[in-house]
């Protein structure tokens, strides 16, 4: 233990003493100080019941464009107690919703329906078995009739909506995606002249995580910037995913890299290596020391950067998503493999831009290895190109960078986003697809065989 | 005792033979010198002691064990040639991590790193970065480091290297203090001044091989030659001297007379008293270790300090370069 600390005393002093490690603290406050400097103000009630309605489902696909979207509106809006904050609130108001330009209300409601109904899965059931009947009915006709037969038998179809569904569909948006407890929707008349207008009075108050999905104005430097509206715990994972997650998480290992590529090279410098190599410790035991040293180094400089991050972003935006604290052992790892890559290049050269170079040289290869993986991958049915096979082999016995980061975006959605949220389920199924077992295998196999090759190196060779 | 022990040891890098077959003793206690010129192999063997190089054959011990074993490093303290410290670090904070890399409690470094700091001269500055200091101040570090962890033998490779007279008079009293308390000392050095004045035992190796080994002051001492001073305007009966077989030498103040095999200098004396003569200086002449030195390597392999030839290049290109 006391050479343990020796060594990791004397790379903490080597890392001090070159500014890079400077360098790592002044980027790590900026970026804490910056996310310090983020506001989030929270909605009054009736904006903030209609920002909600961004939220809700308003096209059939992603893909489709404004012109698609079904238009909300918020009238006749009460308080009916005295909560101060506008989450914990019970409201009761009117809300219009307007067919789109190009897509009515009601097929929305019933193509959402068609998913699953809590209240009525046999209709659900009902209409999905009755649409796909009129696609393959439509099939079967000339090309250009296909599009015109599908669109007359839905807009019959939709016909048959009843309003009680539309009652259900508002429910279901208010409770799943507003995270309110709706007590009461009931449809309300519209003018009869006015075709394609939905009214609904409804009664809804706030829940115990109702805040999670509050509506919020995001700015920075201490609101002097306003930047964009959206849900607290929306707002708080777009953030935290793209500082830490995305661009902050590859900086951070890329600078972590730097810092501690010298290390070893140093350490075999002539006239230094003798020193230490007459002291009473195995080489293989000197060299796994340092490595284990920078490992730990770079697990405190996470902490700090994580802890921070996540700290300030608690203070400040009350939101307060515990597992983005996984971050801290995933990026460690991640480095352990990078570091593993940098120690063994710095033994055989002794030269830190080599050991530098080495490690980016993994990172990118693994990267495209990763993509190329993912792109190559056959359609369902159809056999494996020759290409994808080669890829695949390679693949499985190098680390999965990739896994880590589908652990990484799900570790920063998990507590901040909604159960139903389409993002969070498909950064799950991605996270339970893989094999961890396999994958951190191959991941620490991989990080032995580099260590192991490197002590073998440093042990037998003459200084 | 025997400390450090070869047996026909060698090394050889590739073609090249650095150690060729040496054996040497060094008993505990003892000051041992290891002198050669540059490239005779001095620095190899203080690195297969100290299992930094691997031997090719032979045998290689210290305190009876094979040599590379970490545990018999422990009791090793050892000063490189061209030693670089890690810069960052102060004389104090090098000797705390090497203190703690020697596995020392840290009650006993932080009594011993003033102790050993003062004992080289350089407590003073002892909290000041290492590339602050003078490459003097550095050798003392150096020093330092290798008495740090009291080790039983002590291997320095040119300890007084960029040192000034005064501090190389230090290290000297610091050796001899060492030597008096037991500890063994294997010094590499170039300045056989100091060698001469330090050690009790030398080894001369030319190009890998000892060439010539023991007590200095054995091998500095000249059998039957001796140096004969008298008052002044007398004169030594050089000729009656000459006649009786001995060889006599005058160099201006003194007259060096050399005996021959079964002659002693007693008659010399004897002739001296008979004539009145006074004499007021006799010693029994001896070379010193430079004398030594430049005379076994140069009996050795003459012309030894000449750039060596290129045995690949055939003669006639030799010729035309």
């Amino acid at each position: 233990m006391t050479r343990f600390l020796a060594i990791l005393k004397d790379s903490m002093r080597e890392t001090i003493d070159g500014k890079v490690f400077l360098a790592m603290i002044v980027l790590s406050s900026l970026a804490i100080l910056l996310a310090a400097s983020l506001s989030f103000t929270p909605k009054p009630a009736d904006t903030g019941l209609s920002a909600m309605t961004d939220e809700f489902e308003k096209i059939p696909l992603a893909s489709f464009d404004r012109s698609y979207a079904i238009q909300y509106e918020i009238s006749d809006f009460k308080q009916l107690n005295d909560a101060r904050k506008p989450w914990n609130g019970e409201y009761s108001f009117r809300l219009t919703a307007r067919d789109a330009k190009k897509f009515p209300f009601k097929l929305l409601v019933m193509f959402t329906g068609m998913r699953g109904s809590r209240r009525n899965p046999e209709q659900s059931h009902q209409d999905r078995e009755e649409i796909i009947k009129i696609v393959t009915e439509a099939q079967g006709k000339p090309q250009e009739e296909q599009e015109k037969y599908i669109e007359e038998k839905l807009l019959q179809k939709m016909q048959r909506v009843k309003a009680e569904q539309l009652e259900e569909y508002i429910f279901d948006q208010y409770t799943d995606r507003g995270n309110l407890e709706v007590t009461s929707v009931k449809s309300a008349p519209t003018p009869a002249d006015e075709k394609g207008l939905y009214a609904f009075d409804i009664k809804a108050k706030g829940k115990a995580n109702t805040y999670n999905r509050w509506p919020h104005d995001v700015g920075i430097f201490f609101g002097a910037w306003d930047l964009y509206t959206e849900p607290v715990g929306v707002a708080v994972f777009d953030i935290e995913k793209w500082a830490v997650g995305y661009v902050g998480g590859a900086i951070f290992l890329l600078i972590s890299s730097v810092m501690t590529a010298f290390f070893i090279p140093n350490m075999l410098r002539k006239g230094t290596v003798d020193l230490l190599l007459s002291k009473p410790i195995h080489r293989w035991s000197l060299l796994l020391l340092k490595y284990f040293g920078g490992l730990l180094f770079m697990f405190l400089n996470t902490v700090v950067l994580i802890g921070g991050f996540w700290l300030v972003m608690g203070l400040r935006s009350g939101i307060w998503g515990w597992t983005f604290l996984l971050m801290i052992p995933i990026l460690t790892f991640q480095f352990a493999i990078y570091y593993a890559v940098s120690t063994l290049a710095g033994v055989l050269s002794r030269n830190t831009i080599v050991a530098i170079l080495a490690a980016c040289f993994t990172w990118a290869f693994l990267f495209v290895l990763g993509w190329m993986f993912t792109l190559s991958k056959p359609v369902p049915g159809r056999e494996s190109s020759k290409f994808h096979k080669t890829v695949k082999v390679i693949h499985k016995i190098t680390p999965r960078i990739g896994d880590l980061d589908s652990l990484s975006t799900y570790v920063i959605r998990a507590d901040l986003l909604q159960e139903d949220n389409f993002q969070k389920e498909q950064s799950r199924k991605a996270v339970e697809d893989i094999s961890w077992p396999e994958s951190i295998s191959v991941s620490l196999i991989f990080i032995a065989l580099l260590l192991g090759a490197a002590c073998a190196w440093f042990s037998t060779r003459e200084y | 005792m025997l400390v450090i022990e070869t047996v026909d040891l060698r090394k050889k890098y590739r073609q090249v033979e650095a150690i060729k077959g040496v054996s040497l003793k060094v008993d505990k206690g003892q000051i041992y010198g290891l002198l050669g010129q540059n490239g005779a192999g001095k620095s190899t063997m203080v690195k297969i002691l100290l299992g930094i190089v691997n031997k090719t054959s032979g045998d290689a011990m210290l305190f009876g064990m094979q040599t590379g074993d970490t545990a018999t490093r422990r009791q090793v303290g050892y000063l490189p040639e061209d030693h670089r410290f890690p810069e960052y670090h102060t004389a104090y904070s090098l000797l705390d991590f090497y203190g703690m890399l020697y596995g020392m409690s840290r009650t006993d470094r932080v009594r011993r790193i003033p102790e050993v700091l003062d004992m080289v001269g350089i407590k003073g500055r002892m909290k000041d970065k290492i590339r602050t200091y003078s490459k003097g101040m550095k050798q003392r570090v150096g020093i330092a480091q290798a008495l740090f962890h009291d080790p039983d033998v002590i291997i320095l490779d040119e300890p007084t290297d960029g040192v000034d007279p005064i501090g190389r008079r230090e290290i000297r009293a610091i050796m001899q203090r060492l030597k008096e308390e037991g500890k063994t000392i294997f010094l590499n050095s170039h300045l056989l001044g100091e060698v001469e004045l330090i050690c009790d035992h030398v080894a001369i190796l030319q190009r890998g091989e000892v060439i010539r080994e023991g007590a200095i002051s054995a091998l500095t001492q000249q059998k039957g030659m001796y140096q004969i001073g008298l008052a002044s305007a007398e004169l030594l009966p050089e000729s009656e001297l000459r006649q009786r077989g001995y060889d006599v030498h005058f160099d201006g103040v003194y007259w060096d007379v050399g005996l021959k095999d079964g002659q002693t200098i007693d008659p010399v004396v004897d002739l001296l008293r008979e004539r009145n003569l006074r004499i007021r200086h006799l010693i029994e002449k001896r070379q010193t270790l430079e004398d030594l030195f430049m005379a076994t390597v140069e009996a050795a392999e003459p012309g030894v300090d000449k750039p060596r030839e290129r045995r690949d290049i055939p003669q006639e290109r030799r010729a035309r370069r």
